[in-house]
C-alpha cells in the first residue's frame, strides 16, 4: 500500500518484450508480475516478437523502460538490432535492460551495446527492482 | 488537477503532429493523461471541421474475445483503407496500483508497420473504469489523421456503460454464461449497445444466447432491430467479421447524411 503515497510512479510504464525464436516466456512474465505488484504499469509484447516489432510497441507505448528477455542464444543480434531501430524512430533517454541466458563473457558486449544492466538467469527480482526504481529516479524521460 | 509543467516548451499545436510520427503521438498523450492544460486546452480548442471520424468502443465482460475481435475488425477496416487507432484499457490493481497491460497480445503484431497506431490505458484508481483523458486522446487522435478510432474497455460486469459517454457506437461481445433472462434483464448493457456480436461461435453452441437476445429485444426498448443489431461469428477464424464490418460502417455512414 505504501505505493498508494508514491506519486512519482504514476506514470511510470515498463515494456516486457519477448525477441526472436524464444518460445520460453516463465522469466517474462514472473518480471512482469512483480513489476504489476510494485505499482507499475507493464506492458508485454507476447512471444516472437521481432526487433522493430519491439521498437514500435515502446515508442506507441512511450514506455519509460524497456526490458528483453531472451533465451535462445541471439541476443547480441537481437539486441543490436533492436537499439538500431530504437535509434530510428528517435526513441532515446530511455532505460535498457536485458535477461535470459545471458553467458558472463556475453555481458560486457551488450553494456557497450547501451543496455543499462544485464540479469542472468538466478537473478534475484528484488535485485531488479531495486535496480529499476533506482534508475527510474535518476533518468530523464522526455 | 492540471499540471503546467509538461516538460516541453512552446506552443503545442495538435494538427502539426505528423500521423507518421508515433513518437512524437505517443508522448502527446502521455502528456494528456499527466494532466498537461496546455496540451488539454489546445485539443478541446481545436475544430474538427468537416471531417467524419467513427469512434467504436467495444465492451463485454472479460474472455469473450474483445481484444481477438478488435483484431479481425481492424484487419477488414485496413484493407478498407482506413486510418486506424486503438485505445485499450486493462485494469489497475486497488491493492498494488499496478497493471498488467496485455490486450496487445492479441492484436498482429504487423499493425504498427502498416499504420495502426495502438495505446494500452490502465483503468484509474478512482470509481470509474475510464479515464477522463480518454475523450481528449480520442479527439487528438482524429485531429492527428485517423478515421476510425476504436476502444476496447476492460472487461465488465453489469453496470459498466461509461463507455457510451466517450464513442459513436458501442458493440457489446456478449458472454455465453450469462444468458438467462433474469441476467438479461439485469444487466445495463442493452441501454448502450448499437451492436451485438456473438462470439465463438466455431468453437460453442451459440443458439442460446441468439435466442435469449432475440426474446430480450421483444421485451425492452432498443436503439435498434434485432435484426440490425445482432450479429453472429467468430473473432477467431473471423468468420462473419466482414459482413458486420460493412453493416457498422455502412449504417454509420447512412446515420451521418441524416
Amino acid at each position: 500500500m505504501n505505493n498508494m503515497l508514491n506519486g512519482s510512479k504514476k506514470n511510470r510504464r515498463i515494456l516486457i518484450a519477448k525477441l526472436g525464436l524464444d518460445g520460453h516466456d516463465k522469466g517474462a512474465k514472473i518480471i512482469i508480475n512483480f513489476l504489476k505488484e510494485a505499482g507499475y504499469q507493464v506492458i508485454y509484447s507476447g512471444l516472437h516478437k521481432s526487433p522493430r516489432e519491439v521498437a514500435n510497441i515502446a515508442v506507441q507505448e512511450d514506455v519509460a523502460a524497456l526490458g528483453v528477455s531472451i533465451l535462445s542464444g541471439s541476443h547480441v543480434e537481437l539486441t543490436t538490432e533492436l537499439i538500431n531501430e530504437l535509434k530510428m524512430l528517435n526513441f532515446v533517454n530511455r532505460i535498457l535492460f536485458v535477461g535470459g541466458i545471458i553467458p558472463d563473457h556475453d555481458i560486457e558486449k551488450l553494456l557497450n551495446l547501451g543496455v543499462l544492466a544485464v540479469f542472468p538467469t538466478n537473478s534475484d527480482v528484488n535485485e531488479i527492482l531495486k535496480w529499476l526504481e533506482k534508475r527510474l529516479s535518476t533518468t530523464k524521460v522526455c | 488537477m492540471f499540471s503546467s509543467n509538461d516538460g516541453s516548451i512552446g506552443a503545442f499545436e495538435p494538427s502539426n503532429i505528423n500521423i507518421n510520427n508515433y513518437t512524437e503521438i505517443a508522448k502527446t498523450i502521455t502528456s494528456i493523461q499527466n494532466n498537461s492544460k496546455k496540451h488539454w486546452e489546445a485539443i478541446s480548442e481545436y475544430r474538427l471541421g468537416n471531417r467524419k471520424p467513427l469512434t467504436i468502443g467495444v465492451t463485454g465482460a472479460a474472455g469473450v474475445g474483445k481484444s481477438t475481435f478488435i483484431n479481425k475488425f481492424t484487419e477488414i477496416a485496413l484493407h478498407n483503407k482506413k486510418r486506424v487507432a486503438i485505445l485499450a484499457i486493462d485494469p489497475t490493481s486497488k491493492f498494488s496500483t499496478g497493471s498488467f497491460l496485455g490486450d496487445r497480445l492479441s492484436f498482429n503484431g504487423n499493425f504498427p508497420e502498416k499504420g495502426v497506431f495502438i495505446r494500452s490505458i490502465a483503468s484509474p484508481l478512482d470509481a470509474n473504469s475510464i479515464p477522463l483523458s480518454l475523450s481528449v486522446i480520442i479527439k487528438f487522435l482524429i485531429i492527428v489523421g485517423y478515421d476510425l478510432i476504436i476502444v476496447e474497455t476492460l472487461g465488465v460486469g453489469q453496470s459498466d456503460v461509461e463507455i457510451n459517454n466517450f464513442v459513436d457506437i458501442v458493440i457489446v461481445i456478449p458472454s455465453h454464461e450469462s444468458i438467462g433472462w433474469v441476467q438479461q434483464m439485469k444487466s445495463s448493457h442493452h441501454d448502450i449497445a448499437d451492436y451485438y456480436f456473438i462470439n465463438k461461435c466455431d468453437v460453442i453452441n451459440i443458439n442460446a444466447t441468439y435466442n435469449s437476445l432475440k426474446s430480450l429485444f421483444g421485451m425492452k426498448m432498443s436503439k435498434r432491430t434485432f435484426q440490425d443489431s445482432v450479429a453472429v461469428g467468430s473473432a477467431k477464424s473471423g468468420d462473419g467479421i466482414e459482413e458486420f464490418y460493412n453493416r457498422v460502417i455502412t449504417n454509420s455512414e447512412i446515420a451521418d447524411h441524416e
